[in-house]
């Protein structure tokens, strides 16, 4: 649905150039809901605007749906933009019209007649669950709500595509779970492809399929979001997981965990991704090797659905080559990832 | 009582007189000079560098416009003008003749005016309507007016309250109106209660002005 090739966006000053990225390449699938996440300043706006030419790459194509829309007239350009939706940051809109003639607005732009506006209009809002707020101004609306009259403004003209630049960074992080769910919704309904630039890794959790970790100008990595989750591979990728899912044990705890017995224990940190999360792995090893699990920390969380998570168990047992039966069973059968932790908190990996 | 009422109604044809030329004066020089100095306005701020339609050099021109005129005192440029109110107007003095300078003062005015209020429209709003695929004319005309609206109001609002103080300049060189007869009855001819009434009057109408400005604007206003 959307190409990016070779794409390189410098700013040029009198005196000196930024590089907001460089030489970029991405394939944006149709229905796809693709996130793009990066430290501040790593060229996510700037990226985004591109799509739509709100701003000018200095190098490269941007196709969608087969049309390179940096080589076309401004008039055009214009036309291509009808069929693309943009929410923002901080909503853009009018505050002169009310809810439902800022909806209007792409209509008006389209040309469409005042009966189709009419209809059109009270279909979106009524998608967006802002039926009952037609006639207010957005002044009179909570920042979700002005977001949601964006989200309807976006959607006007049924465009393929919907770029949001950090729509929900303005918000609480209740309104943007709502958000979140609304864009969601759209997608399965519509199955139109959505761009979310962001630089929560909550929001990539939630809703994308698709991650591109942007740093410095340069895609980091990018995939699946459970690949990238479980299996992240650029530094920068690693600190934004870790502030989402809490795979790393808090310091204050390591410290305080000392195995009682070294000699008869193991500290071990487990690290689990979908079904085997579900099998009893505390259980089993109780009842098949006679170890005494106990669970010191635990966290569990779901990307798409998909269960993942990190579980500190201290193992106990009178005879140490037990344990380590055990935690090959962990390993091989249930296929999770075990770590030993050293005392002072040094992570040894096993596997 | 008798003769304080006598006294407040003996010039009234006098001040009526003077009301409606005035009001003559500064509602067709408003009139014309928004048509000159609103596209004016809009034409400095559309062609600034980054904006809508950038133009370097007709941005340059269209500034350096305002600024020229801006600087010119308005007595002076009422003097310089004299030439051509005498082509226009066919005289260089009464009301009629007051207009055209009064307009040509008020354009440049106003078309600052509009500068300030269209640069306050969040950039953010213009974005989106160009991400929505809206054409210069289409932003000009459904984002940048409507949203600077208000504050076009008040500053519209200003513009007709500094019409009546330089229509009372204008006085001075005989245009009548309530300048005129301030000047002529209180200043030559020692009629002190003519003075004060044509200044009780005059305040009285930029009260008015100003008001019916406020709250228009605070009526138009729904940020
Ligand atoms: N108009 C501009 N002129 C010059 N440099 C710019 C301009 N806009 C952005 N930049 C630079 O380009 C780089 C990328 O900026 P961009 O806004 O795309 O980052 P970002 O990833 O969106 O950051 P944030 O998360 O803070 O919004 C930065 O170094 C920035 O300073
Ligand atoms: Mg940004």
């Amino acid at each position: 649905m959307i190409k990016i090739n070779n794409l390189t966006k410098i700013y040029q000053s009198k005196d000196k150039q930024v590089v907001a990225f460089d030489n970029i390449n991405l394939d944006i699938g149709e229905g796809e809901i693709f996130g793009v996440i990066g430290p501040s300043g790593a060229g996510k706006s700037t990226l985004i605007r591109c799509l739509n030419l709100l701003e000018e790459p200095t190098a490269g194509e941007v196709i969608i749906d087969g049309q390179d829309i940096t080589k076309l007239s401004t008039y055009k350009l214009r036309e291509a933009r009808k069929e693309m939706g943009m929410i923002f940051q901080r909503f853009n809109l009018l505050k002169s019209r009310t809810v439902a003639d800022n909806v209007a607005f792409p209509l008006e732009i389209a040309g469409k007649t005042k009966r189709e506006i009419t209809i059109k209009v009270a279909e979106l809002l009524e998608l967006v669950g802002l039926a009952d707020k037609a006639n207010n101004y957005p002044s009179q609306l909570s920042g979700g709500q002005q977001q949601r009259v964006g989200i309807a403004r976006a959607l006007a003209n049924d465009p393929k595509v919907l770029l949001c630049d950090e729509a929900t960074s303005a918000l609480d992080p209740e309104t943007t779970h709502s958000i979140l769910e609304l864009l969601k919704k759209i997608n399965d309904k519509l199955g139109i492809t959505i761009v979310i630039i962001t630089h929560e890794m909550e929001v990539i959790k939630e809703i994308c399929t698709k991650v591109a970790v942007l740093d410095k100008g340069t895609i980091a990595e990018h995939g699946d979001v459970i690949d990238i989750f479980t299996n992240p591979q650029a530094e920068v990728t690693k600190r934004f997981i870790e502030r989402v899912i809490n795979a790393n044990v808090p310091e204050e705890l390591l410290s305080r965990v000392t195995v009682a017995n070294p000699d008869k224990g193991r500290l071990v940190k487990v690290s689990f991704i979908g079904e085997s999360a579900a099998k009893p792995m505390v259980s089993e090893l109780v009842h098949n090797f006679a170890i005494d699990a106990n669970i010191l920390y635990g966290n569990i969380d779901k990307i798409q659905g998909t269960p993942f998570g990190t579980l500190i168990i201290e193992l106990t047992c009178e005879n140490p080559s037990i344990i380590e039966d055990g935690i090959n069973y962990l390993v091989e059968e249930l296929e999770v990832k075990v770590e030993v932790i050293e005392n002072e908190g040094s992570v040894l990996s096993s596997n | 009582m008798k003769e304080v009422f006598s006294l407040l109604i003996k010039d009234s044809g006098l001040l009526w007189q003077g009301i409606l030329q005035t009001a003559y004066m500064v509602s067709v020089s408003m009139l014309l000079a928004s048509l000159f100095g609103i596209p004016l306005g809009i034409g400095v701020v559309v062609s600034e560098e980054g904006n809508i339609l950038e133009n370097k050099a007709i941005n340059l021109i269209l500034s350096t416009f305002i600024n020229i005129t801006r600087s010119i005192p308005f007595i002076i440029l009422m003097v310089a003008l004299i030439p051509l109110t005498r082509i226009i107007v066919g005289t260089s003095i009464g009301t009629s003749a007051a207009v055209v300078s009064l307009t040509i003062g008020a354009v440049p005015f106003i078309g600052r005016i509009v500068e300030g209020a269209l640069k306050e429209v969040d950039g953010g709003v213009i974005e989106a309507a160009q991400a929505m695929g809206a054409n210069p004319w289409e932003i000009i005309s459904k984002v940048l007016l409507p949203e600077a609206l208000p504050s076009l109001v008040l500053g519209l609002t200003i513009t007709a309250i500094s019409l009546i103080g330089y229509s009372a300049i204008a006085g001075a060189i005989g245009a009548g109106g309530l300048g005129d007869i301030a000047i002529r009855y209180g200043y030559h001819r020692f009629q002190t209660d003519v003075m004060i009434k044509t200044v009780v009057l005059l305040v009285v109408i930029v009260q008015i002005i100003q008001n019916l400005g406020t709250y228009l604007a605070r009526r138009l206003d729904h940020s």
